[in-house]
């Protein structure tokens, strides 16, 4: 179906939050609208959540956060 | 340091080992304390900040990655992980496939599937899906055109897809026996 085709090609951006605001709302309409659309872009949400998710924030290694507090007092104001 | 986690998380999946990360953030730190004049007051700070560790790793890290630099990526099927669920007919019905392969995808793959990626592929990826920068925003601190970053987003999230399907396989996950050409 043409609105699926399109849809689908606009996913990526819907997602990402860069479609114009007529654009969202015309991809919003056909995901309330079609449920194997819908199905794939909550797939592609929650990859997107679980990516963000494991590569987000890391413990500082320790004395790091130390050293770098000394380089900056270090530096001649 | 309200920002150190975020900018060493970055840090390691640029320069994939901790010891140039370490030194990569405190570097940026460094920049940024001398040029804080540059900074403009109310705007985004940890924007900012980026854009700092960005152009210092571009400048000091990326001439002796011991990878060699690859270029390009193999084309990958959109939605190419999806794809791979199967022909499932009910949503319902597919539901437990999906968990079963989110279960599946562990941190390490996370991180490995986006460190396999080359550079020009890797860090547009990360800006945009793990650190949520716009489209423009990761332009600017690549210093590249807007079509460049989606481009190159489009395909890295496509070979990340592949990777991470590659891992999940390698763990044990069973694609459901229907054929997998869902179009």
């Amino acid at each position: 179906m043409e609105d699926c085709r399109q849809t689908l090609s606009e996913l990526e951006m819907f997602l990402d939050g860069e479609l114009s605001e007529d654009q969202h709302q015309e991809v919003l309409d056909h995901l309330h609208a079609c449920m194997e659309c819908f199905h794939t872009y909550d797939f592609q949400a929650e990859l997107r959540q679980i990516i963000a998710a494991k590569c987000a924030n890391e413990t500082l290694p320790p004395g790091l956060a130390e050293r770098i507090r000394q380089s900056l007092t270090d530096e001649p104001a | 340091m309200e920002f150190a986690p975020q900018l060493y998380a970055a840090a390691l999946r640029m320069t994939r080992n901790e010891a140039d990360a370490a030194d990569l953030v405190q570097e940026t730190y460094l920049r940024g304390y001398r040029g804080y004049a540059n900074f403009t007051a109310g705007t985004n700070l940890r924007a900012w900040l980026f854009r700092i560790l960005t152009n210092t790793y571009i400048n000091m890290y990326r001439s002796r990655q011991r990878r060699p630099q690859e270029t390009d990526l193999a084309d990958v099927e959109d939605l190419y992980l999806y794809r791979r669920l199967g022909a499932i007919e009910a949503a319902a019905a597919s539901r437990s496939a999906e968990d079963q392969l989110f279960d599946m995808i562990a941190d390490a793959d996370v991180k490995q599937a986006l460190d396999d990626l080359p550079e020009s592929f890797r860090l547009p990826v990360l800006l945009a899906d793990v650190q949520g920068f716009s489209y423009k925003e990761i332009a600017e601190m690549l210093d590249i055109p807007i079509g460049t970053v989606m481009s190159r987003l489009h395909r890295g999230r496509k070979a990340m897809q592949k990777s991470l399907y590659e891992y999940a396989e390698a763990h044990g996950f069973a694609p459901p026996a229907a054929d997998a050409s869902r179009t």
